[in-house]
């Protein structure tokens, strides 16, 4: 007997402890039973080991973008896919329009995003976190926090606020939790 | 035709009057690249030239990242493409493009071409792996050492066994490392050789003696062409300018 594939869900945000949580959630009450898992960035430790770098240079937007997509090609093929073969549902929070939104906020040209994340599967559904304005004074993401503040190499080098600017970007993805099961 | 801002295509016109020269060497293992950078970098230091070498997957940042995930063989295509281009764009903003703004020669021991014979040998879309590259910064020159896959294999064979990654085995599946770089250099040569045409490389016969090389390469040097960076490299610079306000006003 073939099974069902599960379905893909992207929760978009840039608070790792609030993605989760709702994604969480998010999982109860669109999949019940084939409630796979949700994941996460920094998953394949890239951005782990990035901070131990004592490299005085930090990489730029575009570098960093790329860090991002090979993670995500690591949670696709270690983390996403084999559950949805599995006929699981996944929330990969974030997933591509977080990035995408950042890149874009970063000043960098949105058709290269695109290209960027073109081996990405679309997802079944997309949504935001609840709350944009209330998750930027958390902790955000720590491969974000790398460029949004921990060395003061973003404010320095372009003058604008990426984290704010991503998050006006993501406004476009319907909000929150939906309480019904299903779509 | 550029549609870049008169005070962008300025600011480029300024820092082309002192920069160096970008030169590339480019071709599969065993072809002698590494031999004839070095005596390229010796006799243009004894020109007077300031030189500087950068070499394929050596930043300090993504380096050590690349190299813990392939003692563990963790990359596939898509990761390979990834961490390399990232690697390259890092070399280039931190090391390549300050070095020839500050007036000095570069010698890159490959380039990004290695990434499209490489990567597009190991299934990856060759327009996908440009775009990584992109927007691209055009070297001044390109060297390409032509070998046979047979030449290639002897001279590697001779001196170690090749990696893993470096002898295609993860796409091979060969057992025997040998064997496995024979028929991937087979396939990155039938994609060099198709770079070669399209990018106007300047094709070194590396079956050549080392002196008749070195000779034919510093002839060509003498009488290579500078490449206007307001011609071709605006979208590339203008790119770098956006992370390097400091870089920006003379």
């Amino acid at each position: 007997m073939t099974v069902e594939k599960g379905k893909l869900i992207a929760l978009e945000g840039l608070n790792d402890r609030e993605l989760l949580r709702e994604g969480k959630q998010l999982l109860r009450a669109r999949s019940g039973e084939r409630a796979g898992g949700v994941s996460q960035w920094g998953a394949s430790g890239l951005f782990f080991q990035l901070r131990q770098s004592t490299c005085p240079e930090i990489p730029s937007p575009k570098t960093l973008l790329m860090l991002y997509a090979a993670d995500l090609e690591f949670r696709l093929r270690w983390e996403i896919l084999p559950l949805m073969e599995e006929g699981l549902d996944v929330v990969a929070a974030p997933y591509v329009e977080t990035a995408s939104a950042f890149g874009v906020a970063a000043g960098i040209d949105a058709e290269w995003v695109e290209r960027l994340f073109a081996f990405a599967p679309k997802p079944e559904a997309a949504f935001r976190l609840r709350k944009p304005s209330a998750e930027s004074k958390g902790m955000p993401s720590h491969c974000f926090h790398i460029l949004a503040g921990a060395s003061g190499h973003w404010k320095k080098r372009s003058g604008i606020k990426p984290l704010n600017e991503c998050l006006a970007r993501l406004k476009a993805l319907p909000a929150g939790t939906p309480s019904k099961k299903g779509k | 035709m550029s549609k870049a801002p008169a005070d962008l295509l300025r600011r480029i016109a300024q820092l082309e009057e002192r920069r160096g020269l970008l030169i590339v060497f480019e071709g599969p293992d065993g072809s002698g690249k590494t031999t004839q950078r070095k005596l390229l970098k010796s006799w243009l230091k004894g020109e007077g030239h300031e030189v500087v070498t950068t070499k394929w997957s050596s930043s300090d940042l993504i380096k050590p990242l690349i190299k813990a995930r392939k003692q563990v063989r963790s990359l596939n295509a898509t990761e390979f493409s990834l961490m390399h281009a990232c690697d390259f764009r890092h070399r280039l903003e931190t090391e390549v493009l300050p070095a020839l703004c500050a007036g000095k020669t570069v010698i890159a021991d490959r380039y990004f071409f290695t990434a499209l014979a490489r990567d597009v040998t190991r299934g990856s879309d060759l327009n996908w792996v440009m775009n990584l590259y992109s927007p691209i910064f055009w070297p001044d020159a390109v060297f390409y050492f032509q070998v046979s896959p047979e030449t290639s294999g002897k001279r590697i064979a001779a001196e170690r066994k090749p990696s893993y990654y470096e002898s295609g085995q993860d796409i091979t599946h060969l057992a025997d490392a040998h064997d496995s770089y024979r028929e991937f250099i087979g396939a990155v040569l039938g994609q060099y050789r198709g770079l070669a045409s399209i990018f106007d490389f300047v094709t070194v016969d590396a079956e050549q003696s080392i002196y008749d090389q070195h000779q034919f390469i510093r002839s060509l040097f003498k009488k290579s062409a500078r490449k206007k960076w307001t011609e071709y490299n605006v979208a590339a610079i203008a790119d770098w300018l956006n992370n390097r306000p400091e870089m920006r006003i003379e």
